[in-house]
């Protein structure tokens, strides 16, 4: 019999997708969204996860509290990137004389990051989603500074905010509101990932997500609240509207907005609290962002510690351009203070 | 609070500037610490007088730079301690501009002072409402002067935040509302004029220092502070009220951060930490190294059984211990080598270099040939000369068929073919014939070589041409032979004796040739048949040749025989026939090889040179290149003239001078594991190119090569008149064009100078002449050299 020698194979039977017994007494309960409306979700970010990566970034939500039912399904969807940074190098020698850093951004939802799963192939969201970082990460960049270079910014969504609730095992459907707080997560990655590879960049940009939901009928209109950082499984069903934005706190520029649904007269209002989402988020960056330059010249001192004496200045000359004095200053002056 | 890059607290520059002022501190002397003692309240009371106060410090350093110069020293504290307009002191920028930098200073100077960004200034303080900023291109300081738009008092000096400044201020391009940049008139440090060094050196640096002190707080501790700096409160009134604390972290620095407030008014409020602790997942993804998790790394190695020491290059490094083995073997190989002999030595270079890939068995050949030699039979290798068509090939067929080294089906085969092609008589030639044109022409062009071995003896027959076109060849082959076989044709003796009979059996002496067995052939065909009147005419015809050619009359052997019919070959021939009376008084062709063959009476009388011999480095002439066989593609052939060679020896071919290893060596067409000097071998070659081999080139031993010169002095026989003129010179296979450059002397017989400079050598003299060459030949001291000239031997001798 001839077989496929080439790939690795599935076994011959196929394999059946892990079905979830639902636990009888226990009824799985929707999540609620507990925080006010201007809160954000805690979230955590950490740089220098891939060490062989110009520059690499985990950006996390951790889940609420927990409910106890007993579920080994998570409840409430959680969010979970990984960003990876290979760059600045040289472009290929057949490549077209470019003065400026060719930037390319890749989004890939893992297979097992929705519950919808994802297939390996991009699709179209993926791309979409792709596109819009690429557009946000440009604004943010000093591209002249690398002529004939590239640099490829690699997201991966290991766990992805789900569009809606599906109560325990069902087909969870949603408006497509989970990749908008996906979309933020991306930016606020990349650009932790992209100061971890040294690239120059005029501030440091972060991603935030705002909402209208709906909240009643009040004289023959829909009247919507606008809340923060929605979590669509807290909020199914009620998003009315959603906007990502893709923000230079320091500059008080926005190098991406991407509006979706009908936000009614709650346009201004969006945008305002998208932004005020992206500045708080800022804050978690900067301090990630922060402590891996001071882990990296931590490593650069000890290195050089024992190297010995006989060579100072040698950890200095280790670590890439950021850590030098002025690069440091240069960033850190775009801080917020 | 600063919102442009600030380079200039370069922390190797501050350490640096630390250090030295230190120094200098301690090192005053006595004498000093009394000068200042003593000087110092007088300095103070001077400057008290016009109301100023300053430190002992500060005094010091003024006389000490002033060389306890009291007046200087006061009128310079007067001046520093003066307050003076708002004024920066700059420091030059010392750390190297990246090419970027460069480039975008460059751009901004060509957008002029409105567009200068802010990307490329070196800010260096800011004060009130003045930036003082210098360019780094240009040097100068430029100041910039900004109209306070939201204070209405004109003039006034207004405490703007800076972020009031740049609010709406893009990158680039700040608007001209903002302010514009008018160059400011440089501004000078105070400085001493005109000091030694060593009062300059120290003012400059506290000048740099009181700036730095000026300008902010010490940022000396480094680059992590310089982390901190712009979080760190400079402005109470714009900083908000400390926010909630946050999580505890590992770090114990970043606890007293806080991110601050965006600057975005509307923004300004309280933030929440928005930090998470980490899940599971993200600890384990984000965990960095720490001594903890090492351990549990390793715990695989030590599963493994795998020691591993605590620093893996304590020891030396696997390469290293890989040189260190084969340096000692290599010494251990040396040792027992030692005690053999030179020929066998290898050299340690050499052997590194191109490490053969057979390995030697390192075997002391010298001795293994004495002690064989007790047990072998004797061995010969004669060459057949004589003129062309006197039957030398025949005759050698012959022996080869009665002594059973061809079969009678090969013969019966030649046979077959050569009466197709109307030659009948030529098939026993055949046997030595090899080639199809030989064959075709009946004319044997080049020698060829042939082995057989009777009870007694083994032989080497050596078939020169005898055509007069072909000397050299022949003297190629009989250069490699022990001994001579003439073979005379007895109804053609004139033919014979005008013509390569006579070249011949000179050139068999001039190569060195001491015996001669003269084969009287072809008797079957004289008139009357096995006439023994003929055979002694003959006889004493060719007698007197060899005589005065330099052959002992006891080296001479007269053997009357047919090689066609094969009779007194190697069988006698019957009584009854006409030629009974042979055997009478002659012996047979064989037997008289084998009583020709160099006795061992003889060769012990020899033996101290042979021994000689042996020991010397190896020398060997290529007489023939060819591919031995698929597993030897390339052999070479010739007769060992000195050393001796084993598998596994590295040798170089001259004038190559390219190294090859013998792979394999075959002596009388059987394999062996060495050969001595004397012996006909077929060394098969590796690690060697085709093109770095000629027959006539010499195979020496690697550490010892063979000189390749392009002259060389001659001590030769005369044979024909010569001049300094072109000659052929052959060695052996050998044979170059060169030229007789220089007649040195004529010597007589003792080798005494006769004459210097002769004009003209005259046939029968002794004489030493020089021989220049074309190209560089490879020359053995005492080779035999034959110089020919317009196809005739004109002289020959040895090389001095």
């Amino acid at each position: 019999m001839q077989s496929d020698r080439r790939r690795l194979n599935p076994p011959p039977g196929g394999t059946a997708p892990p079905v979830f017994a639902t636990v009888p007494d226990a009824k799985p309960q929707r999540p609620t969204r507990t925080r006010k409306p201007d809160e954000h979700r805690k979230l955590f970010l950490r740089t220098g996860i891939v060490p062989s990566a110009s520059g690499s970034a985990y950006y996390e939500i951790p889940p609420q509290q927990q409910q106890q039912t007993g579920l080994l399904v998570p409840q409430r969807s959680s969010l979970k990137i990984t960003c990876t940074v290979h760059g600045p190098r040289p472009l290929p020698r057949n490549a077209a004389f470019s003065p400026n850093l060719l930037l390319s951004a890749h989004v890939k939802f893992a297979p097992f990051a929705t519950h919808n799963r994802r297939g390996y192939v991009r699709d179209a969201s993926e791309r979409d989603l792709g596109a819009h970082l690429e557009t946000a990460l440009r604004g943010v960049v000093i591209g002249e500074r690398f002529p004939k270079s590239g640099c490829e910014v690699v997201l991966t969504i290991l766990d992805g905010e789900e569009d809606g609730w599906g109560a325990g095992g069902t087909e969870v459907k949603g408006g497509g509101w989970g990749i908008m707080t996906v979309l933020a997560g991306c930016i606020t990655a990349a650009s932790a990932a992209l100061v971890d590879a040294g690239i120059d960049c005029v501030d440091l940009i972060s991603g935030g997500v705002a909402a209208v939901k709906y909240a009643g009928r009040h004289g023959g209109q829909e009247d919507g609240v606008v809340v923060l950082d929605p979590a669509p499984s807290e909020h199914d069903g009620e998003i009315m509207a959603a906007c990502v934005v893709g923000y230079l706190q320091s500059r008080d520029e926005v190098t991406e907005m991407w509006m979706k649904g009908d936000a009614g007269t709650q346009v201004q209002t969006l945008i305002d609290e998208a932004v005020k989402a992206a500045s708080l988020v800022r804050a978690v960056l900067a301090e990630a962002v922060k402590d891996g330059v001071q882990a990296k010249v931590g490593e650069a001192e000890d290195e050089a510690a024992m190297a010995g004496s006989a060579k100072e200045g040698k950890g200095k000359r280790r670590c890439s351009g950021i850590y030098e004095a002025g690069h440091l200053d240069d960033l850190l002056v775009r801080t917020p203070f | 609070m600063q919102r442009v890059k600030n380079v200039d607290y370069d922390e190797d520059e501050l350490y640096d500037d630390d250090d030295e002022y230190g120094e200098e501190a301690e090192t005053y002397s006595q004498e000093d610490r009394g000068n200042f003692a003593a000087l110092t309240p007088v300095v103070r009371a001077e400057l008290e007088e016009v109301g100023l106060q300053a430190s002992d410090k500060e005094i010091q350093d003024a006389l000490w730079n002033y060389y306890w110069d009291v007046a200087k020293a006061v009128t310079y504290l007067k001046n520093n301690r003066t307050p003076k307009p708002q004024q920066q002191t700059l420091k030059k920028q010392e750390r190297p501009k990246s090419k970027f930098d460069e480039a975008a200073e460059r751009s901004a100077k060509g957008l002029g002072e409105s567009g200068l960004s802010f990307r490329i200034l070196s800010c260096l303080a800011w004060c009130g409402r003045c930036w003082s900023v210098q360019d780094e291109e240009v040097g100068h300081v430029v100041k910039i002067i900004v109209e306070s738009p939201s204070d209405g008092s004109e003039g006034t000096p207004c405490m703007l935040p800076p972020r009031d400044w740049f609010r709406d201020v893009p990158w680039t391009l700040p608007p001209e509302t903002q302010g514009h940049l008018v160059p400011a008139a440089p501004v000078y440090r105070p400085r001493l004029l005109g000091g030694s060094s060593k009062l300059a050196k120290p003012t400059e640096e506290r000048g740099k220092k009181l700036a730095t002190a000026g300008v902010e707080e010490s940022s000396a501790d480094g680059a992590s502070s310089s982390l901190d700096h712009p979080t760190k409160p400079k402005e109470p009134k714009e900083n908000e009220a400390p926010l909630t604390v946050g999580e505890p972290r590992n770090s114990q620095r970043s606890e007293k951060r806080e991110p601050k407030p965006p600057p975005s008014s509307g923004l300004e409020e309280e933030k929440p930490d928005l930090r998470a602790q980490p899940t599971a997942f993200a600890r384990t993804l984000s965990a960095r190294p720490t001594p903890d998790t090492l351990p549990a790394a390793m715990s695989f190695l030590n599963l493994l059984a795998s020691e591993r020491s605590e620093d893996p290059f304590k020891g030396p490094s696997p390469d290293g211990t890989v040189t260190k083995a084969q340096n000692r073997s290599k010494g251990m190989t040396k040792r027992p080598l030692a005690n053999k002999t030179q020929a066998l030595k290898l050299d340690p270079t050499s052997t590194q270099a191109t490490q053969p890939k057979v390995r030697s068995k390192g075997l002391d050949v010298p001795r293994l040939w004495a002690e064989e030699r007790a047990r072998r039979k004797p061995s010969a290798a004669f060459v057949v000369i004589g003129h062309v068509d006197h039957g030398k090939s025949t005759l050698m067929g012959r022996l080869l068929l009665d002594v059973g080294a061809v079969s009678q089906r090969d013969i019966d085969k030649y046979q077959k073919q050569a009466s197709e092609m109307g030659k009948a008589s030529f098939a026993l030639a055949w046997v030595m014939d090899t080639s199809a044109e030989e064959r075709e022409r009946g004319v044997t062009f080049d020698f060829a070589q042939h082995h057989f071995s009777t009870p007694k003896a083994d032989f080497t027959i050596l078939d020169a041409p005898g055509h007069r076109d072909f000397v050299p060849n022949m003297i190629g082959g009989a250069s490699m032979a022990d001994m001579a076989v003439l073979v005379v044709d007895a109804n053609q003796l004139d033919s014979g004796m005008k013509g390569q009979t006579r070249e011949h059996i000179l050139l068999a002496k001039a190569v060195g040739l001491k015996k001669v067995v003269v084969a009287i052939n072809k008797l079957d065909a004289a008139t009357p048949p096995w006439s023994q009147q003929l055979f002694e005419s003959v006889q004493t015809d060719i007698k007197p040749l060899l005589a005065t050619s330099g052959f002992a009359d006891e080296d001479i052997k007269f053997i009357p025989c047919s090689g066609l019919a094969g009779t007194n070959v190697v069988n006698p021939p019957k009584p009854s026939s006409p030629a009974a009376w042979i055997p009478k008084s002659h012996f047979t062709l064989l037997q008289a090889l084998e009583r020709s063959i160099p006795t061992p009476a003889k060769l012990t009388t020899t033996a101290a040179a042979a021994h000689e011999l042996l020991k010397q480095p190896l020398r060997m002439q290529i007489i023939d290149v060819f591919r031995g066989s698929i597993t030897n593609p390339l052999s070479i052939a010739g007769r060992i003239a000195s050393g001796t060679v084993q598998i596994g020896d590295l040798v170089m071919i001259q004038p190559s001078g390219e190294k090859a290893a013998v792979k394999a060596l075959d002596v009388s067409d059987e394999p062996r594991d060495y050969a001595v000097v004397g012996q006909i071998c077929t060394l098969h070659l590796s690690d060697i190119e085709a093109q770095h081999l000629r027959s006539g080139d010499v195979v020496c031993a690697s550490q010892h090569p063979v000189r390749v010169a392009k002259s060389c002095t001659v001590l030769i026989e005369v044979l024909e008149a010569l001049l300094p003129q072109p000659v052929d010179v052959h060695f052996g296979r050998l044979h170059v064009p060169g030229r007789i450059s220089q007649l040195v002397e004529t010597v007589d017989g003792k080798g005494e100078q006769l004459k210097r400079r002769p004009k003209v050598l005259k046939a029968g003299q002794r004489a030493r002449v020089r021989v220049g060459f074309e190209e560089g030949v490879p020359l053995v001291v005492g080779e035999r050299v034959v110089l020919r000239s317009a196809g005739v031997t004109a002289a020959y001798g040895r090389m001095e």
